[in-house]
């Protein structure tokens, strides 16, 4: 069984630092519980843009080169047309890029810089439910940092609803889910196309996914109704959607009924009627509790702690700080041996944490991400990562991560020796195998290998 | 595998060296040699009765019992003379000592008595007795003695590493350089890991289990990409997979000390010779290490031109190996071993050692190769004669109380009759 300490450094945390197990390990419950009462760690504090910032200047930007490469098709272009057709696209595809690269590069800068990872790891579950993925299209790439610092880091300790509300209307969702292109048929635009129609993408997600879950209760009138609410959040970005985050001319007014509830025709407002009932729904309670336990503790996890979490959620209103303390104060979230594999993302910062090493290039982080098969923000799917006890297992996958160990050894980490590396980390908890093992490496590269790549930094 | 391109490119000469592009060419003035001196560490613990068989000894073939060097077939090794015989994967070093460019200094150990890499290597590097001392090593030591307008304090040392090695920290002027990418581990991590999995977390353990399964059918992704590139790069030749970055770096070294106003001193190192298992000296793990060595060296050679005569690459190991096979066909921790003097600057074409022999009351502590030569001894000769550092600087601060071990002499060949032949 491995001891509390390292629990709350791996089950509860992002691998252990220096240090760190022996300055917990009076109390490695409440070095843990602490943590839920400071939320503003879950806050990237670097100046990487407002939403409106961001969409502007790229939707800006989209303008210039859709004009420019209209030019340079259009009979009779000159070579300057064309060279402004480069530059614009060019401009365009830095400014993506950069964009992704600045975003990855702050996100895992924090989680390695953090002193509360527990509150780290509540964000890459949240940031994981509300997925989005930035292969869907530019514009997602390029707010995908920011969906994370806005719709998910403030409300990781507080409403379930506040943070369900923040993730369906942000752009990045709205793209990603196509609600921008779900114009009501009734609409002013709809009736002027006479072909629009709504698209059920991101009210069916949200059923399923984001709220009640797959048997949460709703049936197929439910999503065409969410749907049709809604249609008019385009998120303000795309070309031709409009610029504000709301478009009256393509919401589909009237009242629609929703889980037996009828809400009556407010335009925009009737969405944030909605969203509420769906937060604190009886079904989501149980969905997200069931998630949480599998998520942190186990694919089997008890039903106990499910029962808990659930209850919690009902009784506050899906108060997540509350939802954080059952999972730490519940003898249930501590039980068991290690079962869930460490995903690669929380592998590599916790690599970084260890070994203090200092990634200069984000690119880097991005290669080795991908590398290792968890392109950040970058999912298979809207479901997210696969989060079963041994997701991420499958094929090559630890010798991908045994080569950005080593590559991490030879390259950037700033230790002394391995030997004392590994007592600092892990303390009297050190298993005596692995202790050999670093001991007997022929080196001070593979031992730092071998140290990095034990079950401490795997599995949790 | 990432970056495959950056390594592609770097080969073809491009972006790795613009820093020594940016650095003011500084013309030296020659009188006799502009020597360049490189130390290649070989970690892990050379085995140097696999790497220069005392085949010569009566009692060799019954310590190593099969695996023993045999005196012919594919297997057998290059005879240095009617003693010692060389491994079968060292034909580049077999070419030197023919052309009188190699030497090897046998029964030869750093003051270290104890049986830890980490000790071993930190005091075969920072050229004291104490494995404490990581402030600076002798290399560094030796190069801030050097005059301040001589080409070595001028152009400084050149690491193929991603920090100082300590061997060279001391040294006024340093640039260290990695080829990009992630290289494979190399099995022997790999198996280590499996067997801590085995011991610590059998799903892990089942895991890498078909991963590697995976990559036997499949090949790796270096092999694959290796395939595809063999034609661009001659210099790989039969090499494996990771021979790429072993490549990479030497090449990078030997240009970087080839260049008129490159560094001088240069480092690399090698690993993967801590050969507990399966060391059979030509197919087994040991084999495809040396072929590392030999791969290093050949492209050293190839890439320097020219500067080959007047180089000297020292080759080094923190300790040798029992002389008895261990249970599972491999050697543990010993003590003295093989030291190796390479290149144009080299009075080579011989083996230098004062033998101790193999009989059982020859060994030392009962089990290693008895050292009967100081390492530090061979470093001082070939620092004093081939840089020009005198027994003073040698005995006080290179190497710090040691005015009492001698350098050895005639290390370096004289550069007249060298020029001549050229």
């Amino acid at each position: 069984m491995r001891p509390r300490a390292l629990t709350a450094l791996t089950r509860f945390g992002l691998g252990p630092r220096p240090g760190d197990y022996d300055a917990i390990k009076a109390d490695p419950v409440e070095y843990v519980r602490a943590q839920c009462f400071r939320p503003e760690s879950a806050l990237i504090t670097a100046d990487l843009g407002s939403t409106a910032q961001i969409g502007g200047t790229y939707r800006d930007m989209d303008e210039t080169f859709k004009v420019t490469r209209k030019a340079e098709a259009a009979k009779g272009a000159t070579d300057a047309d064309r060279a402004e057709a480069d530059r614009a696209r060019s401009t365009r595809r830095d400014f993506i890029q950069a964009s992704y690269l600045g975003e990855v590069e702050a996100r895992f800068d924090h989680a390695v810089a953090t002193n509360d990872p527990f509150i780290e790891r509540l964000v890459l579950f949240w940031s994981d439910h509300f997925t989005i993925e930035i292969a869907s299209s530019p514009v997602v790439r390029v707010l995908a940092g920011n969906f994370e610092r806005e719709a998910i880091r403030p409300y990781v300790l507080g409403y379930f609803s506040d943070m369900l509300a923040a993730a369906t209307t942000h752009p990045a969702m709205l793209i990603y889910l196509d609600n921008w292109r779900s114009v009501g048929p009734n609409s002013r635009i709809g009736r002027r196309r006479g072909t629009a129609s709504v698209n059920e993408n991101l009210a069916r997600e949200l059923l399923e996914l984001h709220t009640l879950g797959v048997n949460g209760g709703y049936t197929q009138e439910d999503v065409i109704a969410l749907a049709e609410t809604l249609t008019g959040w385009t998120g303000g970005v795309s070309r031709g959607a409009g610029n504000s985050l709301f478009d009256m001319r393509r919401h589909e007014t009237g009242p629609r009924t929703i889980l037996g509830k009828t809400y009556q025709s407010r335009g925009q407002l009737q969405l944030q009627e909605v969203l509420p009932d769906l937060a604190t729904h009886a079904s989501t309670a149980r969905h997200i509790a069931t998630k949480m336990a599998k998520y942190f503790v186990s694919d089997n996890a008890p039903e106990a702690l499910i029962e808990e979490l659930t209850d919690t959620f009902m009784v506050t209103g899906g108060d997540l700080r509350e939802m954080a303390l059952v999972l730490v104060e519940s003898d249930h979230g501590w039980a068991g041996e290690p079962s869930k594999t460490v995903p690669p993302y929380d592998f590599m910062v916790g690599a970084v944490r260890a070994t203090n090493a200092e990634i200069d290039d984000p690119r880097r982080i991005v290669n080795a991400a991908r590398a290792l098969a968890q392109l950040v923000w970058g999912p298979p799917s809207p479901a997210g990562w696969p989060s079963e006890d041994d997701a991420f297992l499958g094929g090559d996958a630890l010798l991908e991560r045994i080569d950005f160990a080593r590559e991490l050894a030879r390259r950037d980490a700033k230790i002394g020796r391995a030997q004392d590396l590994a007592k600092a980390l892990m303390g009297d908890a050190l298993d005596p195998f692995v202790a050999e093992a670093v001991d007997r490496a022929e080196d001070q590269q593979q031992a730092l290998v071998l140290l990095l790549m034990s079950p401490v930094f795997h599995r949790r | 595998m990432l970056d495959h391109l950056s390594r592609r490119n770097f080969l073809a000469g491009s972006a790795a060296f613009s820093a020594w592009a940016s650095i003011p060419k500084i013309a030296f003035a020659q009188s006799g040699r502009d020597p360049r001196f490189l130390v290649v560490i070989l970690r892990g613990a050379l085995d140097g009765l696999a790497a220069v068989a005392p085949t010569g000894d009566r009692h060799y073939e019954e310590v190593r019992d099969n695996f023993a060097m045999p005196h012919d077939g594919e297997h057998a090794g290059f005879a240095l003379n009617d003693f010692f015989t060389l491994n079968r994967r060292l034909p580049t070093l077999a070419d030197l000592y023919a052309n009188g460019e190699a030497l090897f200094v046998h029964a030869i150990h750093t003051p270290y008595r104890s049986r830890s890499h980490f000790e071993g290597q930190d005091i075969l590097e920072n050229g004291t007795t104490s494995d404490a001392h990581h402030a600076d090593g002798w290399l560094g030591r030796a190069m801030a003695q050097m005059p301040v307008d001589s080409m070595i304090a001028r152009a400084g040392g050149f690491a193929a590493a991603s920090a100082p090695p300590l061997v060279m920290r001391g040294a006024p002027n340093i640039v260290t350089w990695l080829p990009a990418g992630m290289p494979a581990a190399s099995d022997d991590t790999r198996a280590r890991l499996f067997s801590l999995y085995e011991h610590t977390d059998p799903v892990l353990a089942q895991a890498m289990a078909s991963g590697l399964r995976l990559e036997d059918v499949a090949g790796s992704e270096m092999e694959i990409n290796e395939q595809v590139n063999s034609t661009a790069m001659d210099m790989m030749g039969q090499a494996g997979g990771r021979g790429r970055q072993v490549v990479a770096a030497a090449t990078a070294a030997g240009r970087s000390l080839a260049a008129d106003d490159g560094a001088r001193i240069g480092f690399l190192d090698l690993s993967g010779f801590d050969t507990h298992r399966g060391q059979q000296l030509v197919d087994g793990r040991l084999g495809r290490t040396l072929s590392d060595l030999d791969l290093v060296i050949r492209t050293l050679k190839h890439s320097m031109g020219d500067t080959w005569r007047d180089t000297v690459v020292s080759v080094v190991t923190e300790f040798g190996r029992t002389v008895r096979m261990n249970g599972s066909q491999g050697t543990d921790h010993g003590t003295a071993t093989v030291a190796m003097l390479l290149g144009g600057a080299v009075a080579g074409g011989r083996v230098v050692a004062d033998w101790p022999g193999l009989a059982p009351s020859d060994l030392y502590e009962g089990r290693d190769l008895r050292p009967t030569m100081d390492l530090r001894g061979l470093l001082k000769g070939a620092l004093r004669d081939h840089l020009g550092l005198d027994n003073r600087q040698l005995g006080e601060v290179v190497f710090p109380d040691t005015m009492d071990v001698a350098p050895m002499e005639g290390l370096i060949a004289s550069v007249q009759p060298r020029a001549q032949l050229r």
